[in-house]
């Protein structure tokens, strides 16, 4: 996925609007992002992966960066 | 009160780094409650506590109580606005913090403890009784009419000597304390109960981060036991690898629907006995539990009561010691009552039972739930009533009417929707009624889904119903 597209995920999945995302977004970064909407949001990656994330790889997610690179 | 704290296990605060226990856990306390004493805190006045989940929480909980004084225990996260409605409430003679941040909107006197010299002499109210107030828990109307549940020593001492009746051995190791301490599961449950039965308890840090270490947390702590809401486990099977250790013995898990696939999921991860409780602040937290060793697994089950009775309540008030209907419970370790508010209590005590506003089955085997009369909103544990959002929003100067109500969700069980309806001829702008209700409203209890609506849908029958605006919203319109 493109970065655009990878942001487009992401503010679908935390039902907040793209421009709402910096590049440099961290859980926490925005008040939609929280430790709930976090589980949210690695339940619709497994989704679009098709399969679990293993625990090291879940917990390891933590930013847009880190999103962008399990989705490529 | 007296209560004898050289008997206590050490509270280990993972976040502050410290430890306390026994002599010098009663020491900090005697200097605080010095204080307290000398501010006027006494039998009859309220304390209320503005911090939570830390060693100095407890200390100032055990200060309150020497003193004979009743402490309120409020959320720390409440916004200035909840905390100056719920203050002006519970009319409390001040409140405790742990910060500067913590001290703002109450309307009385902040104090902050944590410098106070500990000391040899304890000084115990000579005037308390057993049917004094011990706590005030708030289970909702931070921003309309509160609703603060009051617990008698009496109800607390009960409850905690049935727990360890039921519970064993398993909470004289070492609990893993996973909740708010201002949360009657997180205070009694899992704190009181063990420290009472001479157990440790570890405070770690919520969120997140715990249940990405849970595993990692439970071997190096040689935690036994430990309690909590069924969202911290959809997280911590996803995040964390289980304990190996072998410590942890036995598991509760309660304050919201257990689903049997989740409970048999935890069983396997910590290789622990997991119990599904049954539990309500009213009834100062668990009142019965079912065991997946001795009980098994199944959807909504929670056992046989932990002392007291249960029993169903038909719909035209007839109670019946078996069948379906409304669980209603008397357990020794009831609340006294809503506080200043007869109106509530006499709603749900009637004849010497309370009604839980559970919907299910009593039958030999015990209590199986099958879901909520009341209507109330479950986010992650946390119960939200959705009057109370709707009146909040309402109060919005472009807002003609609102309609809070439960999303389901597959990690928090339920969250928070709005549908609202804008006044005619002014601009709908979503974005300001979000502001307006993120500056007066704790975070767990903010909708995160807004619908703006032009009529709020309603029943054939034109009733408001939250089921239909749900339905409706969910089903058929975007948001």
């Amino acid at each position: 996925m493109s970065p655009t597209d990878v942001k487009a995920f992401v503010a679908e999945a935390l039902q907040v609007d793209v421009a709402a995302l910096a590049d440099d977004l961290r859980i926490g970064g925005i008040d939609a992002w929280d430790s709930l909407a976090h589980m949210r949001l690695l339940t619709a990656i497994e989704e679009r992966l098709g399969k679990p994330l293993d625990a090291e790889t879940a917990a390891g997610i933590e930013s847009l960066s880190d999103i962008q690179r399990v989705l490529a | 009160m007296r209560i004898d704290l050289t008997k206590f296990g050490h509270i280990h605060d993972l976040s502050a780094g410290a430890a306390l226990g026994g002599e010098a856990l009663s020491q900090a306390v005697a200097g605080r409650a010095a204080v307290l004493r000398a501010k006027g805190a006494g039998r009859g006045a309220t304390v209320a506590i503005g911090h939570g989940g830390s060693l100095s929480f407890f200390i100032d909980l055990f200060a309150v109580w020497s003193c004979g004084a009743t402490a309120a225990c409020i959320d720390a996260s409440l916004t200035p606005g909840e905390r100056a409605n719920v203050s002006a409430f519970a009319k409390p003679l001040l409140v405790l913090v742990s910060s500067d941040a913590e001290a703002e909107g109450w309307g009385v006197p902040a104090l902050n403890l944590a410098d106070a010299p500990s000391s040899d002499e304890m000084v115990v109210s000579p005037q308390s009784h057993l049917d004094d107030a011990a706590v005030i828990l708030f289970t909702s109307g931070t921003t309309g009419a509160p609703k603060g549940v009051v617990l008698t020593f009496r109800a607390l001492f009960a409850r905690i000597a049935l727990n360890h009746a039921h519970i064993g051995k398993s909470v004289t190791g070492r609990a893993l304390v996973t909740l708010p301490t201002h949360f009657g599961h997180g205070l009694i449950g899992n704190a009181l109960t063990p420290l009472f039965a001479g157990g440790e308890i570890v405070l770690a840090p919520r969120g997140l981060g715990l249940a990405k270490e849970l595993g990692r947390l439970i071997d190096a702590e040689r935690i036994t036991f430990m309690s909590s809401v069924p969202t911290l486990w959809r997280m911590a099977l996803k995040l964390s690898n289980p304990p190996t250790g072998g410590t942890l013995a036995r598991v509760h898990v309660g304050s919201a629907p257990l689903s049997s696939a989740l409970w048999q999921d935890i069983a396997g991860w910590s290789s622990a006995e997991t119990v599904n409780c049954l539990g309500i602040t009213e009834t100062s937290n668990w009142i019965g539990g079912a065991s997946s060793v001795k009980d098994g697994i199944e959807d909504g089950f929670v056992g046989r009561p932990w002392g007291g009775s249960v029993a169903v309540r038909l719909d035209d008030g007839r109670i019946l010691s078996h069948g379906e209907g409304e669980i209603v419970v008397q357990t020794p370790s009831l609340m006294a009552g809503y506080l200043d508010r007869p109106d509530l209590t006499a709603a749900v005590l009637e004849d010497g039972w309370y009604r839980t506003g559970d919907q299910g089955l009593v039958d030999a085997r015990g209590v199986t739930v099958a879901g909520r009369i009341k209507d109330e909103i479950n986010r992650a544990g946390f119960k939200i009533q959705p009057a109370e959002l709707d009146m909040l929003i309402e109060q919005h100067e472009a807002v003609a009417e609102a309609c809070a109500f439960a999303i389901p969700d597959a990690v928090s069980g339920e969250i928070v929707g709005a549908a609202v309806r804008f006044k005619p001829g002014v601009a709908a702008d979503m974005e300001s009624v979000k502001a307006f209700c993120r500056t007066r409203l704790r975070r767990e209890a903010t909708p995160e889904r807004w619908f703006t609506v032009d009529e709020i849908p309603r029943t054939a029958r034109g009733k408001v119903s939250r089921e239909a605006v749900r339905r409706t919203l969910m089903e058929g319109a975007k948001p």
